[in-house]
């Protein structure tokens, strides 16, 4: 180990220490007299991370190979940091209301950041399942933070044990990898793999072992039913963290394993993973329109979207365009679906409840702020231009289209089409229909109001301006997908 | 001084886009009232600009100019550009969306004067204007795309801010779904365009059309059905066509910008746009034209019996679509854009005139009207011009248009389809005689509601005044002479593809006899509606009760409702059968069965997610298993990928 | 002395790792189902170690990573407990079954 090695996770440091020193001053200074600066040292330390980046090396790989920097990371590295630090803006208003330790919750939400930020680095199974495990140990506390709350407690028991049950077939299937190729390190798995093929048993097993686990971590049906009782029982702030980081996550170790150490047998999972992929988003959307809790309907949503994200990934033929398209939307998608679960913040609701469709009615007139940024996430998650969602959908198209998968790109539209009507319906009856008299509360947050308005305007403008992400997705995809 | 006007062009939709950010920013707190006046300077800005722009295409020629403002999505061989494409059709169609938007704007100052929501109305609609120019000028099937669902999103939020009674909730998801399957329509004809041509940009595909058509004909055709079906959707034709007249709740501006000038043209437009597509497409010309006049039919004898005056509207453009659709259909895009063109102003002034009288009545119930001539003289000599021009009647401008329509029908060797027109042009005539006649003429039949109707201020009744003289003479300013019109010679080229350009000299005897039939027909339609609703002669209820059942049934069909006899008007009701039944069962139960369908299947999937943790992990494990059989499937060859 | 050969390692592995994903599925005391978990996670470890020390190819990252797997497990049976526990404060039942508040 090298001052190089440590530099070059020098972001991933700095995080650390942040959450560390979080948790020190919640401790030592109290949690009232520490809370309203809180949010603030989390963002600023986190934005010391990604402005470290510059003093790092310029990329290579690490720690004697375990792990990598390069534009694939530093992409990730990106998009953690900005999410983290959203969710972070966003939560103090729910927090106070509903007497959940700040500290904890965001020192939870940096180690879990940490982890993510591992996964993106990893070119190594040990380093793979290590971010793994340490991104999805702390957001299995989250979903239980709210401690006194029952549905908190059912959310994260069920999360966490069949997270665990699910964790534990990915590790196996990590060892039967290693089984057949005596190493840990992704490349030298894909060697190995290629010379097998799919003839080899081990082969099949472990392939089926890794989709199944990753699938769980990415909600693709049918390893996603945690998805929709783990958000609605969540604490919002946490759903709104959890809906999106980990998501993400998955995706970058699912590019890792799949395209690097799998890659060789593309052939044989792409199919596979087109079918899941229109399982996912039509199970995710035909459900979501039957919910008339908002925030059990945007898990559903959630599933939907991993649908569309999952058909780019059985694209991965078609080169780097499916990789790129794979970090566009999960960018987008960061940002809209958080942006939408934090607009449920706005509710003063008891417990960890979602709002209903009704307890919607007439927010345009109680909160125009609010109710715009909520519509303009949800144009945004329907997929109607000018917005990045609508982009990041139609990017999926090229290079389903290319892969071969004609009847897959046939199927997301159809599934677009259809997904608009609860989108819309949300927007219907925040516009259309008068408050109830019973309305809950309305949040007076600032920070709060700000930070939706100004996510859902960066939403739009990145929908007419799209090239500096997705240039930068474009070059982040390269290392993974370059034939 | 020599400015480059064109390349101005982003003006156009960016100063209504400025208007909207501006009022919708601070009109609530700040500006009010305001509003309006800054939206209105806006469209007019933009609408000076638009006509200058139409004026330099003029004088230029044949031009077909490519403004890019920037690259928007750029990555490997997937090129798209944020770039206005500026060519007579562009041009045409700028020059009347802002006109008329320009128009209507400054009418709703006075229309929306005393809504608390003025603010919003003036942030919605000069977006609305900003995302039907981007439709408009986009040189891409993509950034056409964009202004596509943005004026549908528009449409649906501007109906539903005035819904004053609570909407059916059946209908807006009536509604909802039908323009969904249009929008998917496009999205799946873009995705074939990209698949087939490698771009999405017009003057990149349009050029191997020929070519693949070649090669692939069913390709092209099953793209050309697939835009269609998109254009069916927004611009209301059969089967998507019964969401128009429920839009009819929003308030009349709106119904007068959206639902008749702009946004329903859209279909057309993209037909238009695609001509080169669409005459390559065989089959699907037909298809094209058969729906036109099918839908042109069929919406006008629905017209007859409404005694909403919006609606009697609503159904009219759905019919006078039809006939724009027709025009394509029959390989005459130049007839359907001149079509287009008049239309959107004479259709703008009815609903703008119907606006002026809801207004003073606050009432749209026709029965409950009756000579308000006296009391509103300008709305009332607009209204008639502009229901003139609407039957068609010459010199006025929808005559210029409609004919070249149905003549074109003729020539081109669809005699069937040109009886339709025909047909459809008698029954227009009769339905509009009937509109004012029940509104201006005879005796007030609600004294009370006559008493208090009054003439519009003058911000209401100057922009009648102007589109009226668009309804008057633009057929004959843009149209005359027949077939070798201005309109001709600027889109020809365009618009037509090259090799169906004619250089022959149109046969005027023949189009004269054509345009006197069509007229002939006109006449006598407005002689019918004259005879029922003015001279009373033949009385309905006397007719219906002399002639036999066969002779009754007839009639009962097209003037049940206005005999206020609750069981005649139920008789009628059962006889219009076909067209009821059509709407109310076929269409709408499919579009509800579907919905029930997905309803149910979402349901059935709601129980097998029991919360029961033994369950989900029940599930993984059964995927596990699954995975595995169907890899080693692959591993052993049992399975084929 | 003859070694035990890889197959009868991964046999076992095997066996331990369906025990521990039944156990998940038929038992209802969320402890029990933690502790299946753990099972499997051990199976895991035995393959990593069977593999590491009988592959001709392999190096010693495979028993590597049974160390990290170790403090991994340690560190999630911590905070299972802990979310079992909270859990249980609020409504005392460690059965899975009655936690079916949300569904659908």
């Amino acid at each position: 180990m090298t001052i190089h090695d440590l530099l070059a996770v020098l972001p991933e440091a700095i995080v650390t220490l942040v959450a560390i020193v979080v948790l020190v001053i919640d401790a030592g200074v109290g949690e009232r007299r520490a809370r309203p600066w809180l949010p603030w040292v989390t963002i600023v330390g986190l934005a010391i991370a990604l402005a470290s980046q510059s003093w790092a090396p310029a990329g290579g790989t690490f720690f004697g190979g375990f792990v990598v920097v390069d534009d694939f990371s530093r992409f990730f590295r990106l998009l953690f940091i900005v999410l983290a630090a959203f969710t972070v803006l966003v939560a103090p208003p729910y927090l106070r209301r509903e007497e959940v330790s700040a500290g904890e919750f965001y020192a939870t939400v940096l180690f879990s950041t940490i982890g993510a930020m591992t996964i993106a680095l990893a070119t190594d199974l040990i380093t793979l399942f290590v971010g793994i495990e340490l991104m999805s140990i702390p957001v299995y506390v989250l979903a239980g933070l709210q401690r006194r709350d029952r549905y908190a407690n059912e959310a994260s028991l069920k999360y966490f044990l069949l997270g665990a049950f699910s964790t534990a077939i990915l590790l196996y299937g990590f060892a039967w990898l290693f089984g057949i190729s005596g190493s840990t390190d992704l490349a030298k798995i894909a060697a190995a793999v290629r010379t097998a093929g799919l003839g080899s048993p081990a082969v099949v097993v472990a392939l089926a072992l890794v989709t199944t686990g990753l699938g769980f971590k990415a909600a693709v049906v049918p390893f996603h039913q945690w998805t929709p009782d783990a958000y609605e029982g969540a604490p919002t702030p946490s759903t709104a963290f959890m809906s999106v980081a980990p998501k993400a996550a998955a995706f970058a170790a699912i590019l890792r394993v799949m395209a690097t150490a799998l890659g060789p047998i593309q052939l044989d999972w792409a199919l596979v993973f087109a079918i899941l992929a229109v399982i996912t988003m039509t199970t995710g959307n035909i459900v979501a329109l039957v919910q008339t809790n908002v925030k059990r309907m945007l898990a559903y949503s959630s599933i939907a979207h991993t649908g569309y994200i999952l058909a780019a990934v059985a694209a991965t033929a078609a080169g780097a365009s499916a990789g790129a398209a794979v970090l566009f939307y999960v960018f987008a998608y960061g940002i809209m679906n958080l942006g939408a679960f934090a607009c449920l913040e706005l509710l003063d609701l008891e417990g960890t409840r979602g709002a209903t469709l009704d307890e919607l009615n007439g927010l345009w007139s109680r909160h125009a702020a609010g109710a715009t940024a909520f519509t303009i996430f949800l144009v945004n998650l329907t997929g109607i231009p000018p917005t990045v969602g609508f982009l990041a959908k139609f990017l999926v198209f090229q290079p389903v289209i290319d892969a071969g998968f004609t009847w897959l790109a046939v199927a997301i539209a159809l599934n677009a089409a259809a997904a608009a009507f609860y989108y819309l319906r949300v927007v219907v009856h925040m516009f259309m229909y008068d408050a109830e008299a019973a309305a809950p509360k309305v949040e007076p947050a600032r920070v709060l109001s700000w930070s939706l308005g100004i996510a859902s305007i960066a939403t739009i403008v990145l929908g007419i301006l799209p090239d500096p992400i997705y240039s930068f997705a474009v070059r982040a995809a390269g290392p993974i997908l370059t034939k | 001084m020599n400015i480059d006007v064109v390349g101005l062009v982003w003006l156009v939709p960016g100063i209504p886009l400025a208007a909207a950010i501006v009022n919708g920013l601070f009109g609530r707190r700040w500006l009010h009232r305001a509003t309006g006046v800054i939206a209105s300077v806006a469209l007019g800005l933009s609408a000076v600009l638009g006509v200058a722009i139409f004026f330099a295409v003029v004088a230029a020629g044949h031009v077909a100019r490519t403004v890019t403002l920037y690259e928007w999505i750029g990555a490997g061989d997937f090129h798209v550009n944020v770039a206005a494409l500026v060519d007579p059709l562009s041009a045409t169609m700028v020059a009347v969306v802002t006109v008329v938007s320009f128009l209507i704007h400054v009418f709703s100052n006075g229309y929306m004067e005393h809504d608390p929501g003025i603010h919003r109305f003036f942030t919605w609609l000069p977006l609305f204007v900003f995302l039907m120019l981007t439709l408009v000028l986009a040189d891409n099937y993509l950034l056409m795309f964009v202004g596509w669902e943005g004026v549908g999103l528009c449409s649906y939020l501007l109906i539903g801010f005035w819904f004053e009674r609570p909407a059916p909730y059946t209908a807006a998801n009536k509604a909802f779904w039908m323009n969904r399957i249009g929008d998917w329509g496009f999205t799946i004809g873009t995705i074939l365009t990209f698949l087939t041509f490698g771009s999405l940009t017009f003057h990149d595909v349009f050029p191997k059309v020929a070519g693949v058509a070649q090669t692939q004909p069913l390709t092209i055709t099953f793209i050309a059905l697939a835009f269609f079906l998109g254009a069916t959707g927004k611009s209301a034709q059969l089967p998507l066509y019964s969401w128009l007249p429920d839009a009819m709740e929003g308030p009349t501006p709106v119904s007068a910008l959206i639902h008749a000038a702009t946004m329903v043209t859209a279909g057309v437009y993209l037909v238009a746009r695609s001509t080169p597509l669409f005459a390559v497409a065989g089959p699907a010309l037909l298809v094209v034209a058969i729906i036109g006049a099918v839908t042109a039919l069929f919406a006008a004898t629905i017209a007859l019996v409404q005694v909403d005056i919006k609606r009697v509207l609503a159904y009219s453009t759905v019919s006078q679509l039809g006939y724009m659709f027709l025009a394509c259909g029959v390989g005459a895009p130049i007839a359907a854009v001149f079509h287009l063109a008049t239309h959107a102003f004479f259709k703008a002034l009815l609903f703008l005139g119907s606006g002026s009288v809801i207004h003073a009545t606050e009432e749209q119930d026709m029965r409950r009207m009756g000579g308000l001539r006296r009391k509103m003289p300008i709305t009332y000599w607009t209204f008639l011009l502009a229901g003139g021009a609407l039957a068609a009647i010459p010199p006025l401008a929808g005559f210029w248009s409609k004919d070249e329509i149905v003549g074109a029908a003729f020539t081109n060797g669809q005699p069937i389809l040109w009886a339709v027109g025909v047909g459809t042009g008698l029954l227009t005539a009769f339905y509009t005689t009937r509109m004012i006649y029940l509104t201006f003429h005879g005796e007030p039949r609600d004294h009370h509601l006559y008493d208090h109707a009054h003439e519009s201020p003058a911000v209401m009744t100057v922009p009648l005044l102007l589109l009226c003289v668009g309804a008057v003479f633009a057929g004959l300013v843009l149209g005359f002479p027949p077939e070798a019109g201005f309109i001709h010679r600027f889109l020809e080229g365009t618009v037509t593809a090259e090799a169906a350009a004619q250089s022959e000299l149109p046969n005027y005897v023949l189009i004269a006899g054509l345009a006197a039939t069509a007229v002939v027909a006109g006449l006598i339609g407005i002689a019918i509606g004259y005879a029922m609703y003015a001279r009373r002669r033949p009385d309905p209820a006397a007719v219906s009760r002399a002639v036999g059942p066969i002779y009754t049934l007839l009639w009962n069909k097209y003037f049940v409702d206005e005999l206020y006899d609750h069981r005649i008007l139920e008789g009628g009701r059962a006889l219009f059968g076909a067209a009821w039944a059509f709407d109310a069962h076929i269409i709408d139960g499919i579009v509800d069965r579907l919905a029930w369908l997905v309803s149910l299947l979402g349901s059935g999937l709601r129980r097998v997610q029991t919360g029961i943790v033994g369950n989900y992990a029940l599930s993984i494990a059964a995927g596990l298993l699954i995975l595995i059989v169907v890899y080693g499937g692959y591993a052993t060859g049992v399975l084929h990928r | 002395m003859t070694l035990v050969p890889l197959p009868a390692f991964i046999a076992v592995s095997a066996t331990l790792f369906f025990i521990g994903v039944a156990g998940v599925l038929v038992r209802r005391n969320a402890v029990v189902i933690l502790m299946s978990v753990e099972l499997m996670l051990n199976a895991t470890n035995l393959a990593f170690v069977a593999f590491s020390r009988r592959l001709a190819v392999a190096g010693e990252r495979g028993s590597v990573f049974v160390v990290f797997v170790f403090v991994v497990a340690a560190a999630e049976v911590a905070v299972g407990l802990a979310i079992i526990l909270a859990a249980y404060r609020n409504r005392p039942t460690v059965d899975v079954d009655q936690l079916d508040e949300m569904k659908g």
